[in-house]
């Protein structure tokens, strides 16, 4: 068999194949040099973090052992932080009562105190801002003044609801008018004061 | 002709067997130690991130129990167990009523445990009394501390025409318990509300703060 390159029918190919390879070691060499530089980076780090992390370990053993005098301290902030947190949530709970209380003082009182046979009987009120109002009159007159106070839209704006369960005239000694009054008072979110 | 190619391109392949052998055992290595590197890099920084995390909890810690002397922790620790106690104590939560009595012009005639609305941590009492408006008025704004315990309120009957006053309060009795690994940040606002709770609660006994005890900015001198 004979052997023979046919260099100029295939002079195309074979610069193909050269360049192809002269790409591939320039390549070589540039992704060598790239992973060199990327291994050589990374070590730094990985050893630059290392001895970063056996320091900050260091530190913490330190805090460690310097806490460790402060214990009964610590223990005690503990147990205050803990106790605080009770007291606090247990007086946000607790339905502040005072500014509902001066809803009644500033809208009824000064009508009931106006009127010599006028009187609040009763006012019950509970944390879930129910209220029942009792007020009695010895008067037409005075029953319509409780009334007219009682209707006022800046006193009603207080309320959620409020309904009028029953109404009663007697006639005993003297004339007696009755009104039981019930209502839930709109939430007001005022901070309780200490 | 296929084969003459071969050759050549044999040839070729022969002269850079070099590059190729360094080419593969490169993107081999890159394959297998690059990440390997990141992972490692990535678990680091997040071991040194929780050791941080750690370490700046133990320096508030410190500096939390170094902004406090040992006065004012017992002193803080003595009001919230007046407020509190760990376990109920008859004679301040009379010892309160008589308080607020006094402090409100509110006269307690009658009170009864109201055991069925009573739980573990907190006692209800009904307590009958007589009192003005106003009294009615300062007793709601003072009850909660005024008296030296913490005391909250469920239910009030007002009987203004004759002066009577029902009213449906609680007192609270907790044991706390702190384990050795527990610690609670105390913020100002939290130190200022217990402050404030002592100065309303004051009844008797002035607790001292020793005002004397050094403080420092720099809490690891």
């Amino acid at each position: 068999m004979r052997k023979h390159i046919n260099l100029l029918a295939r002079g195309i190919d074979y610069t193909k194949k050269e360049v192809f390879f002269a790409r591939f070691r320039k390549i070589t060499l540039i992704f060598g040099l790239l992973f060199a530089v990327s291994i050589t980076v990374l070590f730094i780090l990985t050893e630059k973090s290392k001895s970063d992390y056996q320091n900050l370990l260091a530190l913490k053993q330190e805090y460690i052992s310097d806490s460790l005098g402060r214990k009964d301290r610590e223990l005690k902030i503990a147990y205050i932080n803990k106790k605080a947190s009770f007291v606090k949530s247990a007086i946000e709970n607790d339905m502040n009562m005072l500014p509902y209380f001066k809803i009644i003082e500033t809208n009824l009182f000064p009508t009931v105190d106006a009127t010599a046979g006028a009187s609040i009987n009763a006012i019950a009120f509970n944390g879930a801002r129910n209220i029942k109002l009792t007020l009695t009159a010895k008067s037409e007159a005075e029953f319509n003044s409780i009334l007219r106070a009682l209707e006022d839209a800046a006193f009603l704006d207080h309320f959620e609801q409020l309904t009028l369960e029953q109404t009663s005239i007697s006639n005993t000694m003297q004339t007696n008018y009755q009104l039981i009054i019930n209502g839930v008072f709109r939430k007001i979110t005022e901070t309780p004061a200490l | 002709m296929k084969k003459n190619l071969n050759v050549y391109t044999m040839r070729l392949i022969k002269d850079h067997l070099i590059y190729i052998i360094f080419f593969l055992v490169t993107v081999l290595m890159s394959v297998y130690f690059i990440p390997l590197y990141v992972k490692n890099l990535r678990e680091l920084r997040q071991r040194q991130e929780n050791v941080n995390l750690e370490i700046s909890k133990m320096k508030k810690r410190k500096q939390t129990v170094l902004s406090f002397s040992p006065a004012q922790i017992d002193y803080m620790l003595q009001t919230l167990n007046r407020l509190v106690p760990e376990t109920e104590d008859y004679f301040s939560l009379f010892n309160s009523l008589e308080v607020l009595e006094r402090k409100t012009g509110f006269i307690i005639t009658s009170y009864r445990a109201a055991l069925t609305e009573s739980k573990k941590d907190r006692l209800t009492l009904t307590i009958n009394g007589e009192g003005s408006l106003d009294s009615v008025l300062n007793f709601l704004r003072v009850y909660r501390l005024g008296g030296g315990r913490l005391i909250t309120i469920d239910k009030i009957d007002f009987l203004p025409a004759r002066s009577k006053v029902s009213l449906t309060i609680n007192f609270y009795a907790k044991k706390i318990k702190v384990e050795s690994d527990q610690f609670g940040e105390i913020d100002p606002a939290l130190v200022r509300f217990i402050e404030k709770s002592a100065a309303n609660g004051q009844t008797q006994v002035q607790v001292p703060i020793d005002s004397t005890y050094a403080t420092s900015d720099n809490p690891f001198q």
